[in-house]
């Protein structure tokens, strides 16, 4: 497989990719700074607030963070929507999900063994307005209603409330139903052995619907009839004839009023000291032992980022527009984040952190969590509150990460601008030197290919590139070489002209003294005049070895100057075969292979003549002794095909090239007749002044060597 | 001063074997004083040239450079000149000499004597009116004597009157030869020729239609060269024809084998 230097240049480009490598490396870095950072600050935060508030004495006594009972006390909810009371929970949303499950744990009185399925319900207090609500979401497998002709409230399932009023006084009010509806509150005597209720009491109203598996009490009373002591409790009543009850659950029964739970509402109090202490962009949460938040302030919206603004330089505009075309591609990249809530996320009443139980272990920590829907990922530094050494609770600020995760998504996103300006700007560029380079390293071997012919030829020099650079050199070199290589190649065919004319003259001086010499002596003895002969006949050996190589060496000149006329090819050669080659070699048996029609060529036939001579001269002299020599002539598609062919010894393929050159000369037989290595050298150059090409080869049966001609 | 050769052979004559020649101007040896003056730059080829010339009784003055012999020529002019083109240096010192001698005299006979055929080629383009030319090589000394006497033999003819030797002309379609002056015409005009091609051309002409072999064509034309250049020869007959008839083509080639004259 063959790779260009573009592709390689291109594949080399790629290294380009590093850039947002190092860019995601970086932001990383910066990231896990910032965020190491922050979590300093959020912790230095949380002290600074939970120093602040230990230092208000009293503060923690008013706001009930001392001695909690996490079954008795309850948490009052800030409700979010106004309630309907309709026993529907859709009102009640999204608080609900924080409601308390009641079972087991807050059995308050069982004459029998306690049945989970027989009770157990979600509660949730909440305050809207001037109103205290509250929900119940009762699981009870048998429902038994008040009679209506009974006065009694506690002969059926019912709910029993203990309120200490804003005087602080204890009532005792119980809540039955004589069939799904709107109820109301009965006040109960003081005196808990008379079961009759005093009055009814028509500020406590609520709507019994029955569901699936028990039913729904909804109630609400308004806020002045409660003090800072609330309690709600469950009783099951689950037969009609004696109508006991079963089970009371719930967080303390009125009957004893000091086991009624503290009502926990979110501490005014601290959240203006905390509004006092503001931190733009967090969220500082109080919570108690319970781990009920007891006071929070600040929201979790986003600052805008700092410097978004894009300056309007050419390449800042570029890499916007980049940035907006490859945004989707960034997405890949980025951590996904809301930039700004819509809304703060609800503030939780249970904080369920982890840090949060170590902080009330009195250990500070930073955790993360992700904030509901996924929206964001919230960093919270979480350290006790202490008042005397006690822990109270427990500080815990909190922001979003959300910033921290901008200036990341900024830095990958600039790197990747960075790195797609940079494969543009640089692969464009990469990719046009390499085309240059490879374009010029392509010319001068082209050049180099054309230069030197197939046979070896030179046909052409190199024009020197300018470029100071490898490849100039690279192309100097070569004209320098090309030019060595054409001057040997001149010297070499020169030689030959100038040893030729050089040795003419003194030829023609031996030849014309011994001439002289013979006519000049009486009467020569016979063997001188012998020697004579011998002498003479030398000297005409020496002067057609001249002759040849004048032939060749002046051939092109002289082909410039034939004349060419049309003639048939088969019969001339039919015409060469009887006159010319047979008698020249009456031993050799020759086999001509005429072809279906005449052929008519255009040329000159005294050299095609000679070209031929030259090829069966080449035969002959190759050719095993007993096996012929075929010629064979066909035409096609105007093209005329001339073979040569003669068994014997093969050339080898990488000298088949070579063997048309001048002074070029091959394993020949020893041989009479003179040889130079310049009879194909004729060949070629009357076949290519002819517009022909010449080309040797291997006969079929890999025996002997064939000469073809295309002409 | 000149004693002109009493007979006028037919140039058949001189196609017997060469070993007759010298023998045979021996015996004219009491009529001829001709001079001969060679020109040639090569000591040994000179003296060797010089030595058989005068053995077959030519009185031969001999230079080794133009100068010497533009100096003699000044002085007297030879009756025939032998002049080697290339001369101490100089490339064409021949040529000045031959068209130095071509002003002197227009009707002395001029033969070069060229080291290699592609002189020819310039010497045919340069048209200085040599009579001849012959190439150096081994066999010069064989067919030099025939030639030189073929020239003073057309010298002779020119000087007598034409009348008296009209049996030689013979005439075929357009081509007349005149066979005493070597003069050739096409459609009546002269074609200037020189002495090997007036024999190349009169043996192909003699018998139209008829293939004349190289061989045949070297024997005719008292040469022995290559094949080659006996085709260049005939291609410069054929151009000297195409001066005078551009449409000329009556020598035609047979397959690279030989040369035919076409008839008509």
């Amino acid at each position: 497989m063959r790779f260009s230097l573009r592709l390689k240049l291109t594949l080399v480009s790629l290294l380009l990719l590093f850039i947002p490598l190092t860019g995601f490396r970086f932001s990383e870095l910066i990231k896990q700074d910032l965020m190491q950072s922050r979590k300093e600050t959020m912790l230095f935060s949380a002290r600074a607030v939970a120093s602040a508030l230990s230092g208000r004495t009293g503060l923690f006594d008013r706001e009930l963070f001392h001695s909690l009972s996490p079954t008795r006390d309850l948490y009052l909810f800030q409700l979010s929507n106004p309630i309907r009371i309709n026993g529907k929970t859709e009102d009640w949303q999204p608080e609900l999900k924080q409601a308390r499950i009641f079972g087991e744990e807050h059995l308050l009185f069982s004459p029998e063994t306690y049945r989970h399925e027989s009770l157990h319900y979600r509660h949730l207090t909440g305050i809207r307005g001037e109103y205290l609500f509250a929900i119940f979401l009762v699981t009870d497998d048998k429902v038994i209603y008040r009679q209506p002709d009974s006065a009694r409230q506690d002969l059926s399932d019912h709910l029993q409330i203990g309120v200490e009023d804003q005087q602080g006084r204890l009532h005792q009010y119980l809540l039955t139903a004589t069939q799904p509806g709107w109820v109301n509150g009965y006040l109960m005597p003081e005196d808990s052995r008379i079961n009759i209720p005093e009055r009814m009491e028509p500020r406590i109203q609520g709507m019994w619907v029955e569901s699936e598996d028990g039913y729904i009490l909804e109630i609400r009373m308004p806020i002045e009839m409660v003090g800072r002591k609330l309690a709600f409790a469950i009783a099951d009543v689950d037969e009609t004839i004696e109508r006991r009850t079963t089970a009371l659950v719930g967080t303390a029964t009125a009957e004893n009023g000091g086991k009624l739970g503290w009502l926990l509402t979110p501490s005014q109090a601290i959240e203006e000291i905390l509004k006092s202490l503001d931190r733009p962009h967090s969220r500082v949460l109080i919570v108690d032992t319970n781990r009920r938040v007891r006071a929070s302030f600040g929201s979790l919206a986003e600052e805008t980022a700092p410097g978004a603004a894009f300056s309007s330089s050419f390449l800042t505009t570029f890499s916007s527009l980049t940035y907006q075309f490859f945004s989707p591609f960034y997405r890949f990249f980025n951590r996904p984040f809301a930039a700004e809530f819509n809304q703060a996320v609800a503030a939780s009443s249970t904080l369920d952190l982890a840090g949060v139980k170590e902080a009330l272990e009195g250990t500070s920590s930073v955790t993360s969590y992700t904030g509901n829907d996924g929206q964001a990922e919230i960093m919270a530094a979480i350290v006790p509150l202490r008042e005397d050494k006690k822990i109270l609770g427990a500080v815990v600020v909190e922001q979003t990460t959300n910033s921290i995760l901008a200036l990341q998504n900024k830095v990958i996103e600039e790197s990747l601008t960075l790195t797609i300006i940079a494969f543009v700007f640089g692969g464009v560029g990469l990719i046009l030197f390499a085309s240059r380079l490879s374009s010029r390293i392509r010319r001068l071997g082209n050049q180099a290919a054309n230069a030197i012919s197939d046979s070896g030829q030179i046909r052409t020099t190199i024009a020197p590139m300018a470029a100071r650079d490898e490849i100039g050199d690279l192309s100097r070199t070569l004209t320098v070489m090309l030019r060595q290589l054409q001057s040997q190649t001149e010297y070499r065919e020169k030689m030959a002209d100038n040893l030729e004319h050089e040795m003419r003259t003194p030829l023609a001086g031996i030849s014309a003294s011994l001439k002289n010499m013979a006519r000049e002596m009486e009467n020569p003895p016979q063997h001188i005049t012998e020697y004579l002969d011998w002498a003479l006949e030398d000297v005409s050996r020496l002067e057609n070895l001249l002759t040849a190589v004048r032939d060749a060496t002046s051939l092109k000149q002289a082909l410039e100057m034939d004349f060419k006329e049309d003639f048939l090819l088969d019969t001339a050669i039919e015409m060469w075969f009887l006159h010319s080659w047979q008698p020249a070699f009456p031993t050799v048996e020759f086999k001509y292979r005429k072809p279906a029609a005449p052929i008519t060529l255009h040329g000159d036939p005294a050299r095609i003549h000679q070209m031929l001579d030259k090829l069966i001269e080449n035969a002959v002299s190759f050719h095993t002794e007993g096996t012929a020599i075929e010629i064979i002539l066909t035409e096609h598609n105007g093209a005329i095909l001339l073979q040569v062919a003669n068994e014997g010894p093969t050339i080898p393929k990488e000298q088949q090239n070579q063997i048309f050159n001048s002074m070029v000369s091959f394993g020949r037989q020893k041989d009479k007749q003179p040889h130079l290595g310049l009879g194909l050298y004729v060949v070629r150059t009357i076949v290519e002044h002819h517009h022909g090409t010449i080309a040797v080869g291997t006969t079929e049966n890999g025996t002997g060597t064939v000469f073809t001609l295309t002409l | 001063m000149k004693i002109k050769w009493q007979k006028n052979d037919e140039l058949g004559m001189f196609f017997s074997s060469a070993g007759g020649f010298s023998h045979r101007f021996r015996t004219h040896d009491r009529y001829m004083t001709y001079t001969i003056a060679l020109v040639e730059d090569d000591d040994l080829l000179r003296a060797n040239y010089t030595k058989a010339l005068e053995r077959d009784g030519y009185l031969v003055s001999s230079y080794a450079g133009r100068l010497q012999a533009l100096a003699a020529f000044g002085r007297q002019l030879p009756d025939l000149a032998i002049l080697d083109i290339m001369l101490q240096g100089e490339m064409e010192g021949g040529f000045e000499l031959c068209r130095e001698l071509r002003r002197q005299s227009p009707t002395i006979p001029i033969i070069f004597l060229t080291a290699r055929d592609s002189d020819l080629d310039r010497v045919s383009g340069l048209r200085l009116g040599a009579w001849d030319y012959l190439t150096k090589n081994t066999t010069t000394l064989d067919f030099l004597p025939v030639r030189i006497s073929a020239l003073f033999k057309i010298v002779e003819s020119l000087s007598t009157n034409l009348a008296t030797s009209g049996d030689h002309i013979f005439e075929t379609g357009r081509l007349k030869i005149h066979n005493e002056r070597k003069q050739v015409f096409w459609q009546d005009k002269l074609i200037d020729l020189t002495l090997t091609e007036f024999w190349l051309l009169h043996s192909l002409a003699k018998i139209p239609g008829h293939v004349k072999s190289h061989d045949q064509l070297m024997a005719a034309a008292n040469v022995v060269v290559t094949n080659n250049a006996i085709t260049a020869h005939i291609r410069r007959i054929r151009d000297k024809f195409r001066e005078v008839d551009p449409t000329f083509d009556a020598i035609r080639t047979e397959y690279g084998m030989g040369y035919r004259w076409l008839a008509g």
